[in-house]
C-alpha cells in the first residue's frame, strides 16, 4: 500500500476589513474578529509606546514637513511629486504613518497650515494655532528644532525612534488581522519555519 | 561617568516589553506560546544589550582589563544562547498517524 500523500494546508482566509480596522486603531481588527484580549494587548502596547515616544520628544516629533523650497528629489532621473518629496525629507513619517488615525492630525496640519513662506516666521513668537488641533503635530520651526536638540538631552531623538517603531510594529498587527498569526495553533513553529503552514 | 547616570537608558524597558509582546502575539494565538516567546525575546535582548553595554563600560573605564572583559562576554554569550535556545525550543509530542503500519 503506497504511503499517504502529505495533506496540503488550506489557504488562509484573508480579512481586509479587519486589517483596515487594525490600521485605524491598533488591535481593533482583532477585537472585531473575536480575539478581544489580543486586540487589547496590541492597543495598549502600541499606543503606550507611541505616546510615550511623543512625550519623550516633547510632543514635537510627529509631523510632515512642507519642504517645497528644498532641492527636488529625483529617483532614476525622475523628479518626485511634492508630497513624496516632502516625505523623502521626513522619512520618519513613513514609519509613523502606520499608527493610523493617531497620526492623521499631522496630515491635517500638513494640508491646512500656512507654510513658513506664507507667514512671517521670524516675527511670530508662537506657531499659528490650527483650529481645534492647535499646534499639535504641526511642523516645528527650525528655531524650535535647534532648541530641542541643543538644550535637551537625547530624549527627543529617542522619542521619534519610539514612534517609528510603534508604527512599524503596527504593520505586523495589520498583517495579523489580515491573515492570522504566523504559526497556527495546531502546528509547531518548526513547521512554520519550513513553510508548510505559514502565512497565506 | 557612572554607568546608570545617563537617564536615556531608563526608557529602554518599555521598548523591550512592547517589541517582545507585540512580535510574539503576531506569531501565535495561544497565550502560553505568546508568553513563552515574549519572555525568550526579553531575555535575549536584555542580555545582548546589557552585555554590550557592560563591555563598553569596562573598556572605557578600565582599558587594561579588556582581555578579561572580552573573555567574560564570550562565556556569557555561550551561556545565554544555550539558555534561550532551550527556552524557545518546542517540546515535540509524537502525533498518532492516520495510517498505522499494518502487520504483515
Amino acid at each position: 500500500m503506497p504511503p499517504p500523500l502529505p495533506s496540503t494546508p488550506e489557504p488562509r482566509k484573508l480579512d481586509p476589513f479587519a486589517a483596515f480596522l487594525s490600521y485605524l486603531v491598533p488591535g481593533l481588527g482583532q477585537v472585531i474578529q473575536g480575539r478581544v484580549a489580543k486586540g487589547l494587548l496590541y492597543f495598549v502596547c502600541l499606543y503606550t509606546m507611541f505616546f510615550y515616544g511623543m512625550w519623550l520628544g516633547q510632543w514635537k516629533n510627529v509631523w510632515l514637513q512642507d519642504c517645497h523650497k528644498l532641492p527636488d528629489m529625483k529617483i532614476a532621473g525622475v523628479g518626485l511629486p511634492n508630497a513624496l518629496k516632502d516625505l523623502s525629507y521626513r522619512k520618519e513619517f513613513a514609519g509613523q504613518f502606520w499608527m493610523g488615525a493617531a497620526v492623521w492630525p499631522a496630515l491635517v496640519q500638513y494640508f491646512s497650515t500656512p507654510t513658513p513662506d506664507e507667514r512671517d516666521v521670524a516675527a511670530e513668537k508662537k506657531r499659528p494655532a490650527n483650529g481645534m488641533l492647535g499646534t499639535y503635530m504641526q511642523a516645528p520651526t527650525e528655531a524650535e528644532l535647534n532648541d530641542l536638540q541643543n538644550k535637551t538631552d537625547k530624549r527627543w531623538d529617542l522619542g521619534w525612534v519610539y514612534t517609528v517603531i510603534a508604527g512599524v510594529l503596527n504593520i505586523l498587527v495589520i498583517y495579523d488581522a489580515l491573515a492570522g498569526p504566523v504559526v497556527k495553533d495546531e502546528e509547531s513553529p518548526d513547521d512554520a519555519a519550513k513553510g508548510t503552514g505559514g502565512a497565506a | 561617568m557612572p554607568l546608570f547616570a545617563s537617564t536615556i537608558y531608563w526608557h529602554l524597558p518599555i521598548l523591550l516589553l512592547v517589541v517582545s509582546f507585540v512580535y510574539s502575539a503576531t506569531r501565535h494565538d495561544r497565550w502560553d506560546r505568546i508568553l513563552k516567546e515574549a519572555i525568550g525575546w526579553i531575555v535575549r535582548m536584555t542580555s545582548f544589550l546589557g552585555g554590550l553595554g557592560l563591555l563598553l563600560y569596562v573598556l572605557s573605564s578600565q582599558p587594561k582589563l579588556w582581555p578579561y572583559a572580552v573573555g567574560l562576554i564570550a562565556i556569557g554569550t555561550v551561556i545565554y544562547y544555550a539558555f534561550t535556545s532551550n527556552l524557545l525550543r518546542e517540546k515535540k509530542v509524537p502525533q498518532p498517524t492516520e495510517n498505522p503500519p499494518q502487520p504483515k
